[in-house]
C-alpha cells in the first residue's frame, strides 16, 4: 500500500478488473485507474448478477420466500434463512419454542464456521497460498455433510420455517458435531502455523486496504470488517436476538483494520463460534420444534391424514391468502451473519404475500468501501483487499 | 478481546515459520485421500439420507394406482411454479384406502425440471403421502439412464417429467425426503 503514489509518472490507464476474474470470486467488476502500478480511482460496478430477489418477494408468501434466501449469500445459506424467518416471526408477534430457538443457533454458527473457512481458503489462495485452500475445503466438507443429513440438500438447505424449522435434527447429529467442533481447533491451527507468523503472507496483508474506525463506521461497515477496524459491534452481543443472551463468547476486535486484522478477526470468530455450538449441544432443551398454532405452522402428518381438522389446516396453510399472515405494519430485523449485519425489512398489507420485502445485505456496504481501501495502493493489493472483504456477488445485486 | 499482537524478534525472522508451514504440508503428502470422484464413484449415489431432496417420484398402491387425487397443493406450494396438473376423474375400480370409489386422479401430471429447485415443499404440502423424493440428483438420473442406453437429456423437453417417468422412478434404488421418515 505504501509508497504508490509517489512512482507516479502522470500516465494513466484504465484497467478492467472482472466482470470475468478468478480472484472475484462471482460476477463483480472494478474500474481502475492506474497510473503505472498505482491505483489513482477504483469505481466498483454492480448488476452483473441482478436476481431480483427483492422483487419475488412480492410474489412468492411468506414460507416460498425461504427458497430465495439460500441463494443471496450461498456460502452461509442457513444464516440467511434464520435472519429471514426471524424477521417474520417478529412481524407476527410470536416466539418460537426454546429447542428451535437452539437449533437454530446451532445451524447459524456452523453455517458461520462454512462460511470463514470458504473465505479464509479462497483469500489464501488468490494471495497463492494453496494449501491453506485445501485444508478448509476439508473442514468445510463435513460442515456440509452435517448440512446434508438434517436438511436434505448441501447448499440450497431451507431449513426453517415460518414458527419454526423444517425438521428436528437427526439422530447421532450431536456426535457429529461434537466430532467436527474437537478436530477443527487442531485445523485451524494447522492454518495458523501457515499463515499467520508467515511474512510472505504478512507482507501481502498487513497495512493492506486499512480502514480507521470512524471511517469504517461511516461507510456503514459490518461483520468483521467493522470489528477488524477496532469497533467492538456485534449484534449477537448488542442486541440479543433468539437465544444469544444466555450463551457466553468474547467479540474478538483488531486495531488497524487491515486485511490482515480481517483475517485475524475471522479466524478467532471461528474458535468462538466453537464456543457457542459447544454450549448449545449442552444446553439443548427438549420439546417441541414448532410453534403449536395451526394457523402458522403445519399440524404433525398424522393429524393432516387422519383428521378432517388437521387435514383443513394443511390446506390453509399451503393455500394463497390462508396461511401465515402477519398484521398490516411493517418491520426490520436485522441478524449478525457471518459476513455483517443482514437485515429484512418487510412491509406487510394483511395478506399472505409481503407488500415490500428490502433486504439490507452486509456485502452492499462492505462493497461501497472498496474505493477507499484500494485508491492510493497498489494493483496488486486490490485481490487481497476484495479477498478480505468477502464480497458475495449473490447478495450485492438483490 | 484484541487479536493483533506485536510481531516478535522471533516471527521477524521470517524463515522459522516459513519451515513450520513447510513442515505442516509436509505431514499431509502421506495421510489418506479424503476426495473420490464424483460422479463416478458408487459413494456419490449412495451415502443419501431419508431427507436428501433428488428427483421425485410419485408413489403408488399395492395395486398400482397412483395416490395422488388432484388437489393441487404441491402445485401451490411450489415456489418456483414448476408442477403441471390436469384433474380428471379416475378409472373405473380405483378405490381408496377405504375402499370408496376414488374421485379425482391427475391424467396429467408434469414436472418441469428445468424450473424445479428441489425444495421439497411439494413432499410436505402433499396431504397423501403421493410425492416423495428420491436419492438421485437429474444428473445423476440421466447418466443412469444413458447407463441404459437412452440418449436422454439433449432437449428441453427431455427434462419435463410426465407422469409415467414419475411412476417409473419408484424402481430408483436410493430413497429421499418423504413425509414417513417424521
Amino acid at each position: 500500500m505504501q509508497g504508490g503514489l509517489e512512482r507516479a509518472t502522470g500516465e494513466k490507464m484504465v484497467l478492467n478488473f472482472g466482470p470475468q476474474h478468478p480472484a472475484t470470486h462471482g460476477t463483480l467488476r472494478i474500474v481502475l485507474e492506474l497510473d503505472g502500478e498505482s491505483i489513482l480511482k477504483a469505481t466498483p460496478h454492480l448488476g452483473y448478477l441482478h436476481t431480483g430477489f427483492e422483487k419475488l418477494g412480492e410474489h412468492l408468501d411468506y414460507n416460498q420466500f425461504i427458497v430465495v434466501t439460500d441463494r443471496m449469500n450461498y456460502l452461509s445459506p442457513l444464516s440467511n434463512n434464520f435472519g429471514y424467518v426471524l424477521a417474520v416471526e417478529q412481524l407476527l408477534g410470536i416466539e418460537v419454542p426454546k429447542r428451535c430457538q437452539y437449533i437454530r443457533i446451532l445451524m447459524a454458527e456452523l453455517s458461520r464456521l462454512a462460511d470463514h473457512l470458504l473465505w479464509l481458503g479462497t483469500a489464501a489462495l488468490d494471495l497463492g497460498a494453496f494449501s491453506v485452500f485445501l485444508y478448509s475445503f476439508r473442514e468445510r466438507e463435513k460442515l456440509y455433510s452435517i448440512f446434508e443429513k438434517t436438511t436434505g440438500a448441501r447448499l440450497t438447505t431451507s431449513y426453517t420455517r415460518v414458527g419454526g424449522v423444517f425438521r428436528d435434527l437427526y439422530d447421532g447429529f450431536e456426535t457429529d458435531a461434537r466430532d467436527f467442533i474437537s478436530n477443527f481447533p487442531k485445523a485451524l491451527k494447522e492454518t495458523h502455523t501457515l499463515l499467520t507468523k508467515n511474512r510472505i503472507w504478512m507482507d501481502r496483508t498487513k497495512g493492506v486496504g486499512p480502514i480507521s474506525a470512524d471511517e469504517a463506521i461511516n461507510y456503514g461497515l459490518t461483520g468483521p470488517c467493522l470489528r477488524a477496524a477496532g469497533v467492538a459491534h456485534d449484534l449477537r452481543k448488542a442486541e440479543p436476538y433468539s437465544a444469544y443472551d444466555e450463551l457466553t463468547f468474547d467479540v474478538p476486535v483488531g486495531s488497524n483494520g487491515d486485511a490482515y486484522d480481517r483475517y485475524l478477526v475471522r479466524m478467532e470468530e471461528m474458535m468462538q463460534s466453537c464456543r457457542l455450538v459447544t454450549q448449545a449441544l449442552d444446553n439443548l432443551p427438549d420439546g417441541p420444534v414448532n410453534v403449536e398454532d395451526n394457523k402458522i405452522t403445519m399440524p404433525h402428518k398424522s393429524d393432516a391424514y387422519g383428521h378432517i381438522e388437521g387435514l383443513i389446516h394443511h390446506f390453509k396453510i399451503v393455500m394463497d391468502g390462508h396461511g401465515v399472515q402477519p398484521p398490516k405494519g411493517d418491520h426490520y430485523c436485522a441478524t449478525e451473519s457471518p459476513n455483517g449485519e443482514l437485515g429484512f425489512y418487510i412491509v406487510s398489507d394483511g395478506s399472505g404475500t409481503g407488500y415490500r420485502i428490502r433486504i439490507r445485505p452486509p456485502s452492499f456496504l462492505n462493497f461501497q468501501a472498496l474505493p477507499h481501501m484500494l485508491e492510493g495502493g497498489m494493483v496488486s493489493d486490490t485481490v487481497a483487499v476484495l479477498g478480505s472483504l468477502n464480497v458475495i456477488a449473490g447478495e450485492l445485486d438483490r | 478481546m484484541k487479536v493483533n499482537e506485536e510481531m516478535s524478534f522471533w516471527d521477524r525472522l521470517y524463515i522459522p515459520a516459513l519451515l513450520k508451514g513447510m513442515f505442516t504440508t509436509l505431514k499431509h503428502i502421506p495421510k489418506k485421500k479424503l476426495t473420490y470422484q464424483y460422479p463416478e464413484d458408487p459413494r456419490s449415489v449412495n451415502e443419501r439420507n431419508e431427507r436428501y431432496r433428488g428427483i421425485h417420484k410419485l408413489t403408488t398402491t399395492e395395486k398400482d394406482e397412483i395416490k395422488c387425487v388432484a388437489c393441487f397443493l404441491c402445485a401451490t406450494a411450489c415456489p418456483a411454479d414448476c408442477i403441471t396438473i390436469q384433474a380428471a376423474p379416475s378409472p373405473e375400480g380405483w378405490t381408496t384406502k377405504e375402499g370408496y370409489p376414488r374421485e379425482k386422479y391427475p391424467d396429467v401430471f408434469e414436472i418441469n425440471m428445468l424450473r424445479c429447485i428441489f425444495c421439497g415443499y411439494c413432499v410436505e404440502a402433499c396431504p397423501e403421502d403421493a410425492i416423495r423424493m428420491t436419492g438421485l440428483t437429474l444428473p445423476q438420473y440421466f447418466r443412469e439412464r444413458q447407463k441404459e442406453g437412452e440418449s436422454l437429456g439433449s432437449s428441453r423437453s427431455d427434462f419435463i417429467f410426465d407422469r409415467d417417468m414419475l411412476v417409473a422412478n419408484n424402481d430408483i434404488p436410493q430413497e429421499g425426503l418423504s413425509v414417513e421418515a417424521e
